[in-house]
Parts: C-alpha cells; structure tokens; sequence
C-alpha cells in the first residue's frame, strides 16, 4: 500500500473536519477531500472526561463539532496523575494524535495532550487549519512579491517541478540555478554572475568565495555553462 | 446538530437565536444572576445565570443559548488567566463566518 508523504506529516484540523474525514476501508489512509492525512492536532475544550479500564477519553468541543481524543493509562496510578493530571474538564488542550475508528466510532489517538495555556491558540489553531485547507485546494499562497508563504514550502516544491531534478544540490548550488532559471529566457548572453552573486547574498552570510566555488562545482558537473564569457552563466537544460 | 456552537460577536449573534454560541468576551458588569459582557465587536450582551455564575475572570468565554438579540442563557464558561486580545478575536470571528470559509471550518 503506498503511502504519499503526506502520510508523515501533521494536519490541523477543526473538529468538524475530524468528523468529515473518512477511510475507504480499515486500514486505508485517511483523507479529507482527497487529500491523505497523516498525524492530526486538533484544539479544543474539555467538556467531559471518563476513565475506562485502559484508557481515557477526552470529549472535546471547539465550536465546530466534538471529538474524542483518547489516551492510554500508564502502568500505575501514580504515574498516570503524575503524567497527565493537570488535564481537567473545562480546560482548552492540544491533542496530537492519529485518526482511528473503533466500529462506527471515530477517535484520535492522541500520542500528545497538553493544557493549551494561551487563550489565542484556539484562534490561531483555526486559522491554521483554515490556511492549510484552503492551500491545499487552490495552491500555495503568492505574496506580493511572488514569494510563497512558510506553509506552502512543501507544495511550491512540487509546482516547480524545475527545481525537482535539483534537489540533491547542496543549498547555494539550488540557489543559484534558481536565479539562473529565474532570468527572463531571452536573454542568451547568459547570467552576469554579478547578478547572481546579488541575488543569491539576499540569503544572507554568502562569500563570493563561496559563490566562485559553488559556480565552478556546477560547471564541473555540467550542470551550467559561460557563455559570451567567463562571468555570464546559462543552465545547461 | 447539537455539536455546533459557533463563535460570535454581536453583529453575529442574532443568526443563531434558539441556538448554542460561544461568545468570548469582556465582563464589564455583574448582579446576583447576570452579567453584562462585552463582545469582540465591541457590542454588549446580557448573560443570563442562576446559581454560581462559575465567572472568575475578566476575559472569559460563554458558552450558552441565544435568547435574543442581546442575551443568553449562560450554560458554561471558560475563564481564561490572561488577557483576551478581543480584536484579533473579531477578526477570526469574521472570517470562519465568511461565507468562502464557512464551509471548510464548520462542516
């Protein structure tokens, strides 16, 4: 069964849309409108609390929908308060955890639960939920100077689908075939390094001995070539 | 569906009449069964209670029934220990309202 990367990483969610998301069969991935969910934080507030035999059960509400996030007892009682008393009804926690169904009863397996300490994180943890889903739709989000934002690191690595076969370059080495490949592609005489060097030190901290050798790293691997002369650089493609 | 208790501010709280809403706020004012919030938006809501309010804060969140325009049935609270930036708060409020958005927060 393969399993997208997706698979590794860690979704927020609201509650309504832990409800939403659904497996086709037991052991399926989970998905939320067509998208593989791997590990999901959710945030909510404690409106009831009961003890089982070997685990406990958190009911949570967030405003959206209920969920229960359940964890297992530790060996002793003593260890289980130690661990996990500070949790109580009426408090707002953060639980991260994997999606699981138990008959037609949908749970998260919480591996973490804390107190959510700050009454902000609620209204951030929705935000970021907001901002994931609505990525995921409709792609990476564009600032106006045309960068993608923290979130969309991943996804704009795969709409670039240029950079891909660059990715096991060390990283001033991607950079520089990056402003390289950002050149208007009329422009045959090639890539004054002067400009590369410019705009690869925006990153901040790069000698221009650093530059000279990742240049000369990418000639010896045939991955860029001079042109009109020994400072213009073109992509070899 | 009883699990739904969305958010709101005062401009947003006469959709749900009848309904169950969680209303952060600021507790400007108190007698021995109401209290008198204000909300993100900057409007006041009367809270209605018997018994123990529970209130201890001065930023807390109500969770109760929606009576009318401007009060509630209080049927729990979460006091917070900090303060409440209430214009962020407006902000979140407005935009899981938002009809774009709607949707993909709620269900």
């Amino acid at each position: 069964m393969q399993r997208t990367e997706l698979s590794h990483s860690v979704r927020p969610l609201t509650l309504a849309q832990v409800n939403k998301a659904h497996q086709a069969h037991t052991d399926a991935e989970w998905t939320l409108e067509g998208n593989e969910i791997g590990q999901v934080t959710i945030v909510g507030h404690v409106v009831n609390i009961t003890e089982q035999a070997t685990n406990v059960l958190y009911t949570l509400e967030d405003g959206t929908g209920k969920v229960e996030a359940r964890r297992w007892k530790e060996q002793s009682s003593e260890e289980d308060a130690e661990k996990w008393g500070d949790i109580q009804v009426n408090q707002v926690i953060r639980a991260t955890g994997h999606i699981k169904a138990f008959g037609n009863r949908k749970y998260v397996n919480a591996i973490n639960i804390r107190p959510s300490e700050d009454p902000h994180e609620i209204y951030f943890h929705m935000m970021e939920a907001l901002t994931v889903s609505l990525s995921l739709q409709n792609g990476p989000v564009r600032g106006p100077s045309g960068n993608a934002s923290a979130y969309t690191a991943q996804s704009s690595g795969m709409a670039n689908d240029d950079m891909a076969e660059y990715r096991h370059l060390p990283p001033l080495q991607r950079e520089i075939i990056k402003v390289l490949l950002a050149q208007p592609e009329h422009d045959e005489g090639g890539v004054h390094v002067g400009v590369v060097a410019k705009a690869v030190q925006k990153q901040g901290g790069v000698t221009g001995t650093a530059i000279s050798e990742a240049l000369d790293a990418l000639m010896d691997a045939g991955q860029i070539f001079t042109t009109s002369d020994d400072a213009h650089f073109q992509v070899s493609r | 569906m009883s699990e739904i208790n969305p958010r709101v501010n005062s401009a947003i709280l006469p959709r749900f009449i009848g309904k169950m809403v969680r209303i952060p706020c600021k507790v400007l004012t108190t007698t021995d069964n109401t209290v008198t919030v204000q909300t993100s938006d900057g409007g006041e809501i009367l809270v209605k209670y018997s018994g123990d309010g529970g209130i201890s804060s001065s930023y807390v969140e109500i969770i109760g029934q929606v009576l009318d325009e401007t009060t509630v049935r209080k049927a729990g609270v979460i006091n917070f220990e900090s303060e409440l930036d209430l214009q962020m708060v407006d902000r979140v409020i407005r935009l899981i309202h938002d009809p774009r958005f709607f949707s993909t927060v709620y269900s």
